[in-house]
């Protein structure tokens, strides 16, 4: 977990530092892609001790990104903000695995 | 493991990476449009233009008036002329001259029917003529009298009982209201449906007639 939070950090940085600006259409594309990405990482932390397969997170990461760009297009296109429906979807995955990964760290059973 | 930390590094990576690119987007600044939005803009740069035209001509205007006063300063008998002219200019602004022209005759009379209703409904009030005045004032009109009562600008229109007093004197019930001016324009700020005047005559029921006339004479204060 350390890794993803020092990754994080150098990620933003080269982020702030490279002034490359796009279209203010892509935002929520872009915001929804940080997202999914996010969840990933949740979910990847959330089993470390697992090992996992790197093609099928590939697949499943990319299927999920290319569906929710989709589905935020035809909102666009029909004029109904669809991307919230994303939004909600994986905002919440990320508080349920988010809460998961916490309760692991302090070791976190039940009300006693 | 070791690979797994890889992984998770550079996944890290890209969502740091990404989120920055977001932040310094600085997305604030844009705004969506549509074409409504650009033609209120458009609009609002037109009248922005053209009130830069109005103030240039008024510039235009004003250095003309100080060349002619300038010159006048080598000339008294220039000066004096300039100046006559001047004074029969402002008479005519403030009310001290004779007026003939085109304009409207209008009666302002009471309700006399017998309507079974509070007989404050029936009368014609200081309020409906100082707002008969500034509908005509506001359509262009170029002097006003009030039963032979020149409108000035330090005018007043004050109920006093029956009657209503106008430069201190009393005036009383059928109100002839004479305007020079556009008589078309003049016309249709009393007659036009929704004016003060047109709601006074069609709900309260008050005698109100127009006449256009190509001539008008207002005297003087």
């Amino acid at each position: 977990m350390i890794f993803a939070i020092i990754g994080l950090a150098m990620g933003l940085l080269l982020g702030l530092a490279l002034s490359f600006s796009y279209s203010a259409t892509f935002t929520i594309y872009v915001t929804l892609i940080i997202l999914i990405l996010l969840q990933s990482l949740l979910r990847i932390i959330k089993n470390e001790n697992m090992d996992f397969n790197i093609y099928k997170e590939g697949i499943l990461i990319i299927s999920e990104i290319l569906f929710a760009c989709l589905l935020a297009f035809i909102g666009e296109e029909l004029g109904i903000s669809l991307y919230l429906a994303i939004v909600l979807s994986f905002g919440l995955k990320i508080f349920n695995d988010f809460n998961l990964i916490v309760k692991k760290l302090i070791k976190y059973d039940k009300i006693s | 493991m070791t690979k797994n930390r890889v992984w998770i590094t550079a996944l890290a990576v890209i969502i740091g990476f990404l989120a920055g690119l977001q932040i310094m987007n600085d997305s604030k600044s844009y705004a969506f449009i549509n074409v409504n939005s650009v033609a209120i803009f458009s609009n609002e740069l037109n009248a922005i233009n053209n009130e830069i035209e109005g103030l240039k001509s008024l510039i235009v205007m004003t250095s003309r008036d100080l060349n002619k006063y300038q010159l006048s300063e080598y000339n008294s008998e220039y000066i004096a002329g300039y100046l006559e002219e001047e004074i029969e200019r402002v008479k005519a602004i403030a009310g001290y001259t004779n007026v003939r022209g085109e304009g409207v005759l209008i009666k302002l009379a009471d309700n006399e029917s017998n309507t079974q209703r509070n007989i404050n409904y029936d009368l014609v009030h200081d309020v409906d003529v100082v707002m008969i005045i500034n509908d005509l004032i506001d359509s262009g009109a170029e002097a006003i009298s009030i039963n032979g009562k020149r409108i000035l600008a330090k005018t007043e229109i004050v109920c006093v009982g029956p009657l209503i007093k106008i430069n201190g004197e009393s005036v009383g019930a059928p109100f002839i209201i004479k305007a020079i001016g556009n008589k078309d324009l003049l016309s249709a700020a009393i007659n036009a449906p929704n004016t003060y005047a047109y709601n006074l005559k069609n709900v309260y029921g008050l005698e109100i007639e127009t006449m256009k006339s190509d001539f008008i004479l207002i005297p003087k204060y």
